[in-house]
């Protein structure tokens, strides 16, 4: 996540071009692969068992090391190796965008200072950014009176991350008791609190979330899209659910609710995550104890 | 070969559970897109099992099964959830779902009920 936020802010500052952007991904895989691929190469499973602990990720929040010792495919220590191979997140972004002639380290280090001004980040929030770690970055982008709100952002933002996209940029949260809207797909589920949560967009810019998600090709944000929208969000409501229940906080699920035509989203206030998913900008909103309604 | 209906409003997991079980050998099919169609076309066509999603509009998925049991005692109806959802699965105990399947699919899961239970 951490090469997909410096990497639009670099573009965003005219440092590297879109080219070069697409290009840098590419980098970025071979100066930087995941668990599972390092765990394959190194003998530690097989793909299918690699495969299969992925797939598991998007039914379970837990990391890929921890489900595979859980699993009994690895154990701590063979985690703890593997890990050593993938190396500093930061220091890869670096050195991909040095392999590629952009900038060096310390170059990197001056944009990087810029972006924490702009952001009003702490040298605690840089480091939390640095590391990598989604369970880090997301609340740093949601205000900080946003408490109430971590669990549920989080869960959806990882959700996403693994079930569509592991490239999504979240952008800065605003409350809102209002957005204007094109399209989008929602589901309350009731309990204390009760929580309406809902992913929107202008035209076919949750085309791609719907795709990947559906595993279908669609021609754009029509209601079948929506649909497979919908299907995201009722895992992220489910797992949201599943989460409380171990506190015995249960939730009803109602059905998920979409519509290819609408003027916004709105009824309560809300709070709204902008992402990049995809090079397209979406909306997730979630609004604790009240429901939400497309107008 | 035996038949299987899923009962599910959602389009997008009806196609995703359909690829599940089609891979796992089974292609005799039904659908239905909410509890009261899948009543109908459980009575029509008799299935050897049918997968019901709990969240549904008009008729859930608790309902419908309550519904066909007291219609076929012997249904095997397992029941999809979205995780999460504890009072439901209780009910569904009581009214006699035969397994639990949790959503998105999970293919050697799904194998292992519908196999288990109709193997």
């Amino acid at each position: 996540m951490i090469a997909n936020i410096v990497a639009n802010y670099l573009v965003n500052k005219g440092k590297i071009s879109v080219e070069q952007y697409s290009r840098l991904f590419d980098e970025l895989t071979r100066v930087r692969a995941k668990l599972g691929l390092i765990a394959v190469h190194e003998g530690f499973m097989t793909e299918y068992q690699a495969d299969s602990i992925n797939l598991l990720q998007s039914t379970i929040d837990m990391r890929f090391g921890d489900l595979a010792v859980e699993k009994g495919l690895l154990t701590a220590s063979q985690v703890q190796e593997l890990l050593k191979h993938q190396g500093d997140p930061y220091l890869s972004l670096a050195q991909a965008l040095e392999n590629m002639g952009i900038m060096k380290l310390t170059d990197l280090d001056l944009m990087m200072k810029k972006y924490q001004a702009e952001n009003e980040l702490s040298s605690s929030n840089l480091e939390a950014l640095k590391s990598d770690e989604i369970d880090r970055i997301v609340p740093l982008f949601l205000p900080p009176d946003a408490d109430d709100y971590v669990d549920v952002m989080l869960l959806a933002v990882k959700t996403i991350s693994r079930c569509v996209d592991g490239n999504i940029i979240p952008i800065k949260a605003y409350y809102t008791d209002r957005l204007e809207v094109q399209n989008g797909a929602l589901q309350f589920a009731d309990g204390n609190p009760c929580v309406t949560i809902a992913m929107c967009g202008d035209g076919n810019s949750l085309l791609k979330m719907a795709s990947t998600y559906g595993r279908e090709e669609f021609p754009c944000v029509n209601m079948d899209a929506l649909d497979a929208i919908a299907e995201l969000i009722n895992c992220i409501t489910g797992m949201y659910a599943t989460a409380l229940s171990a506190n015995r906080i249960d939730m009803e699920l109602y059905p998920p609710e979409f519509d290819d035509s609408v003027e916004s989203i709105g009824g309560a206030e809300m709070l709204v995550l902008p992402l990049v998913v995809g090079s397209k900008s979406v909306n997730l909103c979630v609004c604790l104890g009240e429901r939400l309604e497309f107008e | 070969m035996a038949k299987i209906l899923i009962v599910d409003d959602s389009r997008t997991s009806r196609r995703m559970l359909r690829a599940v079980l089609e891979e796992i050998g089974y292609t005799e099919i039904e659908e239905a897109v909410n509890g009261e169609d899948g009543f109908i076309k459980y009575k029509e066509i008799k299935p050897d099992l049918v997968t019901m999603d709990i969240t549904m509009p008009k008729l859930d998925g608790i309902e419908a099964l309550e519904l066909i049991k007291k219609y076929d005692a012997d249904a095997k109806v397992v029941m999809i959830s979205a995780a999460g959802q504890r009072e439901k699965m209780f009910k569904a105990i009581k009214y006699g779902a035969a397994e639990f399947i949790t959503k998105p699919y999970e293919k050697n899961e799904v194998e292992k009920i519908v196999k288990g239970l109709l193997d």
